[in-house]
């Protein structure tokens, strides 16, 4: 494995080679969840049974580290590389402009990360130099990949393999998919359920609910959200994904939509986005393509969303 | 704190945001029932009160008002205009 720390002093460098250490004597790791399901909590991966896994990659592959090496998706990206014996680029920090000076310095191959950092280091790409760099795989994770992300990186990167998966940290990797069409194909949800029988709703992995409700729409299930997330407007059941995507397709850089209590109907739809298109002509676009009850009643222009962490948008108001 | 003439501005403005123009500010009256006149559905109404909520900077509760009686673009600035300043 070939190593490339931006800043070989840095935090982020330390905790990568404390990975590669428990890698190379297969020990375990003590890892926090992202805290998507709830609060964060400590878990114990065995690395020794992670690397029995069989890989497949290069040894030309060089991926960029955009993930924490505190979570799984981080340590995931560290083990593939070790087991590969490819190159990891590893930035000063994982924030969005210290991922791209590292990019231009270092030109990885591969990259995996959440689209909400991936519209993130778009959106902080100033110069649009970013499409310089070659990546031949680009792979989203640990939010769902509305199709407006999917198309940009085509866009952007032709030549390169849009991936985007299905994982959790409970359950490890569910599912993938890699036509650049968003959602999945139901045979890839064959061996979970649905309650009821039913045909969507909120999945169940093992017999056990993930929290994730899924909407069967033509030939793919798409990601309506976490059940803490779905807006009750008036008994009508609105997916933040829904909206957000809406506000993608009025040409919105990053759209973050949320519940707020309304004494009338419960609550009501908000959006927080950035982007130049002024609000009330945003509203107007979106009231042509939403239902009524989903356009949102309130919408915040701002300069930047915060992303956790875990680099997934903060969902909280 | 926002007095009650400029609750009625503010929500005349609301309103016509609300109906994307269908109704100008300028035409509408205090006494103007929100529905029944100007023909604002309840996710209308609602809309246009989030963002008077968030304009004044109070939050109606929802268990002390009486619903039924804010009929009209007055009683509806009454209510913020005593809101927001108590």
């Amino acid at each position: 494995m070939n190593l490339i720390f931006h800043d070989v002093d840095s935090a982020l460098a330390r905790e990568v080679t404390s990975v590669v250490t428990s890698a190379q004597t297969q020990a375990v790791v003590h890892l926090q969840t992202s805290g998507t399901t709830g609060t964060p909590r400590q878990i114990t991966k065995d690395l020794a049974k992670a690397l029995r896994r069989k890989r497949s990659g290069n040894r030309s592959d060089r991926f960029m580290l955009t993930f924490s090496p505190t979570r799984w998706a981080g340590v995931s990206v560290i083990v593939h590389c070790y087991q590969v014996e490819c190159t990891l680029i590893v930035p000063a920090s994982l924030s969005p402009l210290d991922i791209i000076a590292a990019c231009f310095a270092h030109r990885p191959t591969h990259i995996s990360l959440t689209p909400s950092l991936f519209r993130n280091l778009v959106l902080h790409d100033h110069n649009r130099e970013l499409r310089s760099v070659g990546f031949l795989q680009i792979t989203f994770g640990g939010e769902a990949a509305p199709q407006s992300v999917l198309d940009l990186a085509r866009a952007l990167w032709p030549k390169a393999r849009l991936t985007h998966t299905y994982a959790s940290t409970e359950h490890g990797d569910i599912c993938a998919v890699s036509d650049g069409r968003a959602g999945f194909p139901p045979a890839k949800f064959a061996r979970h359920c649905f309650p009821d029988g039913g045909k969507d709703g909120e999945l169940h992995i093992d017999g056990v609910p993930t929290g994730d409700f899924w909407r069967l729409e033509g030939d793919r299930y798409h990601f309506v959200g976490r059940r803490e997330e779905i807006i009750n407007v008036g008994g009508n059941k609105v997916s933040p994904a829904v909206v957000e995507e809406a506000a993608f397709q009025c040409g919105v850089k990053m759209a973050k939509a949320y519940a707020v209590p309304s004494p009338l109907l419960g609550s009501l739809v908000a959006l927080d986005f950035v982007g130049d298109i002024p609000p009330p002509e945003l509203r107007r676009q979106l009231a042509e393509k939403l239902p009524k009850f989903a356009c949102p009643a309130r919408l915040s222009q701002l300069n930047q969303l915060e992303l956790s962490e875990a680099g997934k948008l903060v969902r909280k108001p | 704190m926002k007095s009650k003439a400029q609750v009625i501005l503010h929500l005349s403005q609301a309103i016509a945001d609300a109906t994307f123009g269908r109704i100008t500010a300028e035409s509408i009256k205090p006494s103007d029932r929100i529905m029944a006149d100007l023909g604002l559905d309840s996710l209308d109404y609602a809309t246009v009160m989030l963002g008077c909520e968030q304009w004044c900077g109070v939050k109606l509760n929802e268990n002390k008002v009486n619903w039924a009686e804010i009929d009209t673009v007055e009683k509806l600035a009454d209510l913020f205009a005593a809101t927001s300043q108590s």
